[in-house]
């Protein structure tokens, strides 16, 4: 995931989008080990 | 329910009086499992919103924030504080709702609007930043970075 953040609207969605879905994907990857 | 499915489960239930106690068992079971599993959720999420609340620099002394990322698609900033003059409760929160074509705004759950370019970026860096010492700091993912930068991310802080 790169640290450079665009300008346009789409994206900037696009870059906000792909962190919640890692930080999904850390979530549910805890929540299964802790399980 | 569906009513073919409703149907299909009397049946059952009709031909095999034990299923519908097996059934009720399943169904507690996997209730049981769903609410553990937001529990869980909900620890992460407040242990991540610790770190976002400090992204933005000092919070001020009878402050409360939390800034967190809710869901894929959704970020929460909340601020909560009491009113020097009155000392009545005051409450700031502010939901983005991350769509294709931009990001969506609601202010105390008003109606959402196009946030401007200037805040998006902002919310991009929060959340880049977010994720940055998240993964390292609540997940345990290697990170270079060892202090929490200080930002705005609402010209109305």
């Amino acid at each position: 995931m790169s640290n450079e953040i665009t300008t346009s609207p789409e994206q900037l969605a696009t870059v906000i989008a792909d962190i919640g879905d890692a930080l999904e994907n850390l979530r549910i990857k805890v929540i299964q080990q802790i399980g | 329910m569906l009513p073919t499915v409703q149907q299909a489960l009397k049946k059952i239930i009709r031909s095999q009086p034990n299923s519908a106690t097996w059934a009720a068992k399943v169904f507690q079971t996997a209730s049981k499992k769903n609410k553990l599993t937001e529990a869980k959720r909900k620890e992460l999420i407040r242990l991540e919103s610790e770190i976002g609340s400090k992204l933005f620099g000092q919070i001020p002394a009878g402050h409360r924030r939390e800034f967190f990322c809710l869901d894929a698609r959704t970020w929460v900033w909340h601020e909560e504080w009491s009113d020097n003059l009155d000392g009545s409760k005051k409450i700031h929160t502010v939901r983005y709702e991350v769509r294709d074509n931009g990001i969506l705004k609601s202010v105390n759950g008003q109606d959402y609007a196009w946030v401007a370019a200037d805040e998006a970026e902002n919310l991009a860096h929060a959340a880049v930043l977010y994720h940055q010492y998240v993964a390292s700091q609540v997940y345990g993912q290697s990170s270079n970075e060892e202090e929490l930068p200080k930002m705005a991310l609402n010209k109305e802080y």
